[in-house]
């Protein structure tokens, strides 16, 4: 019992924690920056057909809230946007390697 | 495994892995510095690195739906899902009754024949006239260096002809295109992939973007179109990925209207958040090419009606 409640104390405390860093470090400079590390990331990500069409809605939203003033939101969904591109660049990666073993071959049948 | 080129290697004779490397038209230097190759090529086979040919993609990739699916014939692949599914079989033969494609068919033969103001229609460009060689396409081009579908063959001849190409979306060109396909009905899908390094290549290119996991959602054609194939999505049966280009163009519920078999691509890409591609663009046309070659064999039927 005392070893749940402290578990429950540290994880809020940690999450207030991480709360209020965002929350302390969310202006224009920070949200500008945020978008432009997102938007090169999707660069890399950008090779035809290995785009993810969900990255670029994120993307504008990002930069709508920027515009109007809401940087904590603008960095959410740059981050998630940057996320996003990143496991793009992965998946471009590893299936550069591991497309062929999908083919069927009948020896290995 | 037959091979179309099989080249001709000398000595060695005997030996089971110079023979093996000969059927795969590897010819390997003599003595001891074929052993070092050996080597090489064991490590590249451990590596994965398969050395198919497109006809033993092919025939693999028939035989991995045939073991899936013993019961269902071959020919009856060009259905697509409704060789699968019984109830939707029967609302689309329901629906071929009356075939929403007519109109394309009649639309595409006026202008099929149609003469362009130099005097010339669309048969000058193609053999036969044009009339049942749907099964021939899309082919690569040694002139060009590329693969030419069926749409871009029509925008070639109206461009060779003083006419502004058409857009591939919808209208004019489908109908041509649906018009085309239906007098080549029966005809078996005959790609050829010549003795070009480029032909494979383009075969290759296709190949992997076939089997390619893309998207948010990281599905490939192989995923749901193979090992998911006959089970549902969304409702809607999956169909598996032999015989699909049997029936293009096609009448779709869904779209209200006629789409090239690259219209299927942008959808599909789009269902799994992958940024799709723009049609009759090289990936896609080499996507066509492999896609295609699979189905060698099964007859043309369209142009065709689904959900
Ligand atoms: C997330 C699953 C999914 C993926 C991935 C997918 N498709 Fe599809 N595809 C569908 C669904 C659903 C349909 C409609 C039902 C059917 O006919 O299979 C369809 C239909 C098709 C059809 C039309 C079949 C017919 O009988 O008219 C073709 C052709 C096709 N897909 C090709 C592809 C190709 C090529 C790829 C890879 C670029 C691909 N699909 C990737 C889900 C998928």
């Amino acid at each position: 019992m005392l070893q749940r409640v402290l578990i429950i104390t540290v994880f809020l405390i940690a999450c207030s924690c991480s709360e209020s860093e965002t929350e302390g470090t969310a202006n224009r400079e920070t949200a500008q920056l945020a978008i432009r590390q997102a938007e090169t990331m999707q660069m890399a990500a950008g090779q035809p057909g290995l785009e993810w069409t969900s990255i670029e809605p994120l993307l504008d939203a990002a930069r709508k809230a920027a515009v109007q003033g809401d940087f904590k939101k603008a960095i959410t969904l740059a981050k998630e946007a940057e996320r996003h591109a990143e496991a793009a660049v992965k998946q471009a990666g590893y299936e550069r390697q591991h497309w062929q073993e999908r083919v069927p071959h009948r020896e290995n049948k | 495994m037959d091979r179309q080129h099989r080249g001709e290697c000398h000595g060695g004779n005997g030996d089971p892995v110079i023979s093996q490397l000969k059927e795969k038209k590897i010819c390997p230097p003599s003595n001891y510095v074929a052993r070092s190759f050996y080597v090489g090529l064991v490590l590249l086979l451990a590596c994965n690195i398969v050395l198919a040919d497109p006809e033993s993609d092919r025939r693999a990739f028939v035989a991995y739906f045939q073991a899936r699916f013993p019961d269902v014939p071959l020919h009856e692949y060009v259905n697509g899902a409704y060789a699968f599914d019984a109830g939707a079989r029967e609302q689309w033969l329901a629906i071929e009754e009356f075939p929403p494609y007519e109109y394309a068919i009649d639309e595409g033969k006026e202008l099929f024949n149609k003469t362009f103001p130099n005097g010339n229609s669309y048969g000058s460009c193609f053999s036969d006239g044009g009339i049942g060689i749907r099964q021939n396409f899309p082919y690569f081009d040694t002139a060009s260096g590329q693969v030419v579908t069926l749409e871009l063959a029509i925008n070639q001849c109206r461009e060779k002809n003083g006419e502004a190409p058409l857009p591939y979306l919808k209208g004019e060109m489908i109908s041509i295109s649906a018009y085309m396909a239906y007098t080549s009905r029966g005809r078996k899908i005959n790609i050829l992939i010549p003795n070009d390094p480029r032909a494979l290549a383009a075969y290759e290119e296709g190949k992997q973007f076939f089997y390619t996991r893309r998207g948010q959602l990281n599905f490939s054609c192989y995923h749901c179109h193979m090992e998911y194939a006959t089970k549902q999505l969304r409702a809607q049966t999956l169909s598996p990925a032999l015989g699909q280009a049997s029936h293009f163009p096609v009448y779709r519920s869904q779209w209200e209207a006629m789409g090239s078999l690259h219209r299927r691509y942008i959808d599909c890409n789009e269902q799994t958040r992958s940024k799709p591609l723009t049609q009759q663009g090289r990936e896609y046309r080499n996507l066509e090419y492999f896609h295609t070659y699979m189905s060698n064999g099964l007859e043309i039927n369209g142009p065709g009606s689904r959900r």
